[in-house]
C-alpha cells in the first residue's frame, strides 16, 4: 500500500552461507525494528535486583521507552526519571540537574530501596560531565543505600561495551568482598534463571556446590550473598566483561561455560567445569544419546517441516541449524545480523553442508519491505525457533524461547527439541505473543 | 523538583510524532539516531507498525560518526535506500545527540534532494519536546510543500454522480489525525461520519486513511478543522498559501460537536461573502449550527464541589470540557495541558504544566474528580479524589488501548455521561 514493492531489491539482506567470509555480513545502513519485542532491555533486566530502584537521567524521547516498558510489566513503583531538556545543555548545570534529581527522588520514594540503578546517557558522556563526582557524592549522601552506575549508551553500541555488557557489569555491581565460600558458584548474566536440572546443574549439585543466580533472588540479601561465591559461570558471550570485573574486584573465578548444541564442546565444557570444581563427569555419552533420540522424535513429527531460526533465541543460531541439519531437520534459514565468532566451527560446517542456507539479516532497511509469507509456500507448515523468525516467516507454529531461555547442554537440547514438538503441534497467536516486551519479566 | 517525574510517565516526543504524522504517506523517514528511538517508537507509539508497512528507520549513528560528524554516512545510506525503495519523498529528523551535536538537517535534506531528485525534508527535533511540536511541523512541511490548489474555485464545482445540479457540499480538510491522539479505535472514521452526517465531504485527512495525493488535493478544500493542536501549523500554511479558513475543535460530544458546527458555520461567514445560495454556511442544517440548545440537567454531584480536572491535549480536553458543562451540568471544569501550544486554549484556571510537582499540588484536592490518562492515578494520593481513566496515546502508549472509546460523534456524550455519573 505505501511502498512500492516491484522495484525493490531485497536480495541484499539475505547471504548464502557458501558466501559468508566474515562476521559483518551485511552492511550497517539504515536500521528497521522488526515489531517482534520479546528480548529484554535494561529497563526489565535492571529488575532483577530485588527490591531495588532504577532512576534514569535523560530526555524525554529516550525516557519514553524504558518508563512504558517498566509500566508494561507493572514496575513503575520501581521506577523514576529526571528529565533532560534542551536549556540544560547551555546552563552549566547537568551535574546539579543530576545529582539533585536524583536526590530528590530517593527522598521522596516511600520507602527506602537498598539499591539504586541510576542510567546516566549518551549525551552526559558526549559532554564530559564530571559523573564520577556525581556518583561520589550521591553515595556519600546515601551510604545505606548501593548506587549503581549504569548506562544507557546506544551510540557507544560498537565501541568498547555493548550495551548488554555494561548491563551485565552493573548488575552485580553492589556485591561486596566477603569470604569466599568453595562450595558456592554464581551463574551470571542470564535473564532467565539457569536450568539447574541440566546435567552441569546436577554435577555442580552433586558435588556439593550451591548455585547462586540473580534470576532466583527474591530478597536482597540473597543478591548480596553472590559475593561469596567463589566463581561465576556465564553461559552467554555479553556476561563476560561482568565476570571478568566481578574476578578484578572480587577474586570470583570467571569460568565461560557456553550454551552451545556442539556434543563435542558440550562434553569438552563439562570436563572443564568438573576439573574446576572437583565434580564427577557425567555420563556424556548417555546424554548424547537423550539428544540424538530427542532429535530423532523432532524430525520425525516434522516430517518435511522447514525449520527457521533466530539469534533472539538462541545464542548460537547458527549451531543450531548445524545440529538440526546434522539430524536430518530441513532448516530453511537462519537469521541474525552477524556471525558470532565462537560460531566459526558451525558456519564451516555448514558451508560444507548446506552452502545455499540463507543468512537472513533483522535489522537491514530491506526487512521491512520483504514479503512475510514464506509459510504460506509451506502450507502453512514452518516451524519458526525465536520471535523474529516467526515474524518474518508469518508462521503460527514458533517455540517462543528468549535468550537461551536458561537451557544449557544436551538436556538443553532435549527440552528444545520437546519444545519445538509443543509448537509445531499447535497454533499460537504470533502477534500478540511477540508484541510483548521483555517476554517473562516479572511474570 | 522541577524535571523530576517520580511516579509519571512522559508524553511521546517530538520525533515519534513528526512519525506517526508521516507514517502513511509513503516517504522514507530517517530518525538520526544510535537506536532505541526505532523500537520504542514502534512499540509504544505507532499502532500501526505491525500491519501497516511504512519506511521509518533509524540511522545507526555510532560513537565514530558523531565525534567525526560523518554525515556522510547517513546522506549515503539514505540515498542507498531511496534508490530501491522510490519514496515519494524523504524526511530525516534528529534526536538529542544530533541536536548536542548541531546537525543541519535542512542541510542534509538539500543534499539528498539534489542527489536523489527526491523532495526531502530535515527537521530539527531533538527528543526533547512532546509530539505535538513533530507532528505539527512534519504536516506544515507537507502543507507548504505538495499542497496545490487544484480549482479555483471549488465551491462551484458540482458534486460528482448524478450529473444534475446538487447541492454543493462543503469541503473539509481534517489536521492533526495520528493515532497518538486517536488512537486505531475508530476515531478517524468517526470524525469522517460526523462531517458526512452533516453535510460535508472530507478533501483530505492529516493523516490516517489518506494518501499524500489526496493530502496534496487539500487546497481545494473550503476548510480546515484542526482536531488537534498538531493540526494547527499546516492549517496556517492553508490558510496563508489558499485562503481556507480553519477552527480548531473535535465534536466529541453533542455540545462540542454543535459548537464545531457553529465555529465552522461562522467562520466562512466571516470569509464569505454570503451572496449566492448553497454557499457553504447555508448548506449546514440549522439544528446543527447551535439552534438547538443544549439542555442542561441539574444534576451537580454533592460533595464535588472542586470541581472536574481534565488532563490531555487542549483541542480534546477543551472538548470534553464542553461536553462536561454544556450537557452534563458541571461547574468549575478545569485543563491540565502537558504538551505544547496552549495558547488560545486556556481560560482562568486553567493550567499549562508538564511537571510532576504541580500535578501532585493540582490533583490532591479533596472531592476533585479527575478525568486523564490511568497513568496519572499514580500521582492520587487521596482517597477523596475521583479518577475517570481516560487513555491517551500519546501518553500511555499501547498499554491501555483497549479503553480508549470513541469520542468523535454526538454518541460521545452517552459515554461521558455514564463515567462522570457513575459510583
Amino acid at each position: 500500500m505505501l511502498i512500492n514493492l516491484h522495484k525493490t531489491d531485497t536480495e541484499n539482506a539475505d547471504v548464502r552461507m557458501a558466501d559468508i567470509d566474515t562476521t559483518q555480513p551485511f552492511r550497517a545502513g539504515l536500521e528497521y525494528s522488526a515489531p517482534a519485542r520479546g528480548t529484554w532491555t535494561i529497563a526489565h533486566t535492571s529488575m532483577l535486583i530485588p527490591h531495588s530502584h532504577q532512576i534514569f537521567v535523560c530526555p524525554e524521547g529516550c525516557l519514553r521507552g524504558v518508563v512504558l516498558s517498566a509500566a508494561e510489566y507493572g514496575g513503575l513503583d520501581r521506577f523514576s526519571m529526571v528529565t533532560v531538556k534542551e536549556g540544560d545543555f547551555v546552563n552549566g548545570k547537568m551535574e546539579r540537574l543530576f545529582e539533585d534529581g536524583v536526590t530528590d527522588i530517593i527522598r521522596s520514594l516511600p520507602q527506602r530501596p537498598p539499591a539504586v540503578l541510576v542510567y546516566s546517557c549518551c549525551i552526559h558522556h558526549f559532554m564530559g560531565i564530571d559523573l564520577p563526582g556525581v556518583f561520589r557524592r550521591l553515595r556519600e549522601r546515601f551510604p545505606d543505600i548501593d548506587i549503581l552506575e549504569c548506562f544507557m549508551l546506544p551510540t557507544m553500541r560498537k565501541s568498547k561495551y555493548t550495551p548488554d555488557e555494561l548491563m551485565r557489569i552493573s548488575l552485580y555491581d553492589a556485591l561486596k568482598q566477603q569470604k569466599k565460600d568453595p562450595k558456592s558458584v554464581n551463574v551470571i548474566g542470564n535473564d532467565f534463571a539457569f536450568d539447574t536440572e541440566s546435567e552441569l546443574g546436577e554435577m555442580l549439585t552433586e558435588a556439593g556446590i550451591r548455585i547462586r543466580d540473580i534470576c532466583r533472588c527474591r530478597e536482597y540479601p540473597e543478591y548480596l550473598e553472590m559475593g561469596s561465591s567463589a566463581a561465576n559461570i556465564y553461559t552467554w558471550k555479553a556476561a563476560e566483561a561482568g565476570a571478568l570485573a566481578l574476578e578484578k574486584r572480587l577474586g570470583q573465578k570467571e569460568v565461560s561455560l557456553p550454551v552451545s548444541f556442539d556434543y563435542e564442546e558440550i562434553a569438552g565444557e563439562l570436563t572443564e567445569a568438573a576439573g574446576i570444581f572437583h565434580a564427577r563427569v557425567p555420563d556424556v555419552k548417555a546424554l548424547a544419546s537423550e539428544a540424538d533420540a530427542a532429535l530423532a522424535r523432532l524430525k520425525a513429527v516434522l516430517c518435511d517441516t522447514p525449520v527457521e531460526i533466530d539469534y533472539t533465541a538462541v545464542s548460537r543460531p547458527l549451531g543450531l541449524a548445524a545440529l538440526f541439519i546434522s539430524h536430518g531437520i530441513r532448516v530453511k534459514a537462519v537469521y541474525a545480523d552477524a556471525v558470532l565468532p565462537e560460531e566459526e566451527k558451525a558456519l564451516k560446517y555448514l558451508k560444507e553442508n548446506a552452502p545455499e542456507l540463507p543468512l537472513r539479516a533483522t535489522i537491514n532497511f530491506r526487512c521491512r519491505i520483504k514479503p512475510r509469507d514464506e509459510v504460506q509456500e509451506e502450507q502453512g507448515k514452518l516451524l519458526a525457533i525465536g520471535q523474529k523468525a516467526a515474524y518474518f516467516s508469518g508462521t503460527k507454529h514458533f517455540v517462543n524461547l528468549i535468550q537461551n531461555g536458561g537451557l544449557w547442554g544436551f538436556r538443553g537440547i532435549v527440552s528444545l527439541c520437546r519444545m519445538a514438538e509443543e509448537a509445531y503441534s499447535a497454533e499460537a497467536d504470533t502477534k500478540a505473543i511477540i508484541s510483548v516486551k521483555g517476554w517473562g519479566c516479572c511474570g | 523538583m522541577k524535571q523530576v517525574q517520580r511516579v509519571l510517565a512522559n508524553y511521546s516526543a517530538d520525533l515519534f510524532g513528526l512519525c506517526s504524522a508521516l507514517y502513511e504517506l509513503g516517504g522514507l523517514i530517517v530518525m538520526h539516531d544510535a537506536s532505541g528511538c526505532n523500537s520504542t517508537y514502534n512499540t509504544h507509539d505507532e499502532p500501526r507498525w505491525y500491519d501497516i508497512d511504512s519506511m521509518i528507520y533509524v540511522s545507526g549513528l555510532t560513537e565514530q560518526d558523531a565525534i567525526l560528524g560523518n554525515d556522510a554516512k547517513i546522506i549515503g545510506d539514505i540515498l542507498e535506500a531511496a534508490e530501491e525503495t522510490h519514496p515519494k519523498f524523504i524526511a530525516v529528523c534528529g534526536s538529542p545527540m544530533p541536536y548536542l551535536l548541531g546537525t543541519d538537517f535542512r542541510a542534509i535534506a538539500r543534499i539528498l534532494e539534489k542527489k536523489s531528485g527526491i523532495p526531502s525534508f530535515g527537521f530539527r527535533t531533538d527528543g526533547m519536546h512532546t509530539y505535538i511540536r513533530g507532528a505539527g511541523d512534519a504536516f506544515a512541511a507537507v502543507a507548504e510543500r505538495f499542497c496545490r490548489k487544484r480549482n479555483e474555485n471549488p465551491r462551484t464545482q458540482e458534486a460528482s454522480g448524478s450529473g444534475t445540479e446538487r447541492q454543493k457540499k462543503l469541503s473539509v480538510n481534517l489536521i492533526g489525525v495520528t493515532p497518538l491522539d486517536f488512537s486505531i479505535v475508530g476515531n478517524a472514521e468517526a470524525m469522517r461520519s460526523f462531517l458526512a452526517e452533516n453535510g460535508m465531504s472530507v478533501q483530505s485527512c492529516w493523516a490516517m486513511g489518506d494518501t499524500l495525493e489526496t493530502l496534496s488535493s487539500a487546497g481545494d478544500a473550503d476548510l480546515s478543522v484542526a482536531v488537534s493542536t498538531s493540526g494547527i501549523a499546516a492549517a496556517e500554511v492553508l490558510k496563508k498559501r489558499f485562503g481556507i479558513p480553519y477552527v480548531t475543535g473535535i465534536p466529541a460530544g453533542k455540545a462540542a460537536a454543535d459548537q464545531l458546527l457553529r465555529d465552522i458555520a461562522e467562520t466562512l461567514r466571516i470569509t464569505e461573502e454570503p451572496a449566492e445560495t448553497g454557499k457553504p454556511a447555508d448548506n449546514i442544517p440549522a439544528e446543527k449550527t447551535g439552534n438547538a440548545a443544549c439542555h442542561i440537567p441539574d444534576n451537580r454531584i454533592p460533595g464535588r464541589e472542586s470541581g472536574t480536572v481534565i488532563i490531555g491535549e487542549p483541542v480534546f480536553a477543551n472538548a470534553v470540557r464542553t461536553c462536561l458543562e454544556q450537557e452534563l451540568g458541571a461547574e468549575g471544569v478545569r485543563l491540565i495541558c502537558p504538551t505544547e501550544i496552549t495558547d488560545g486554549f486556556l481560560r482562568q484556571g486553567d493550567t499549562a504544566t508538564d511537571e510532576e510537582e504541580d500535578f501532585e499540588k493540582l490533583l490532591n484536592q479533596p472531592g476533585l474528580t479527575v478525568i486523564a490518562d490511568p497513568l496519572y492515578r499514580r500521582i492520587i494520593g487521596r482517597k477523596d479524589v475521583r479518577f475517570i481513566d481516560f487513555p491517551h496515546e500519546a501518553y500511555s502508549g499501547r498499554l491501555y488501548r483497549s479503553g480508549i472509546p470513541v469520542f468523535a460523534g454526538p454518541g460521545f456524550s452517552g459515554w461521558l455521561r455514564e463515567k462522570f455519573f457513575s459510583a
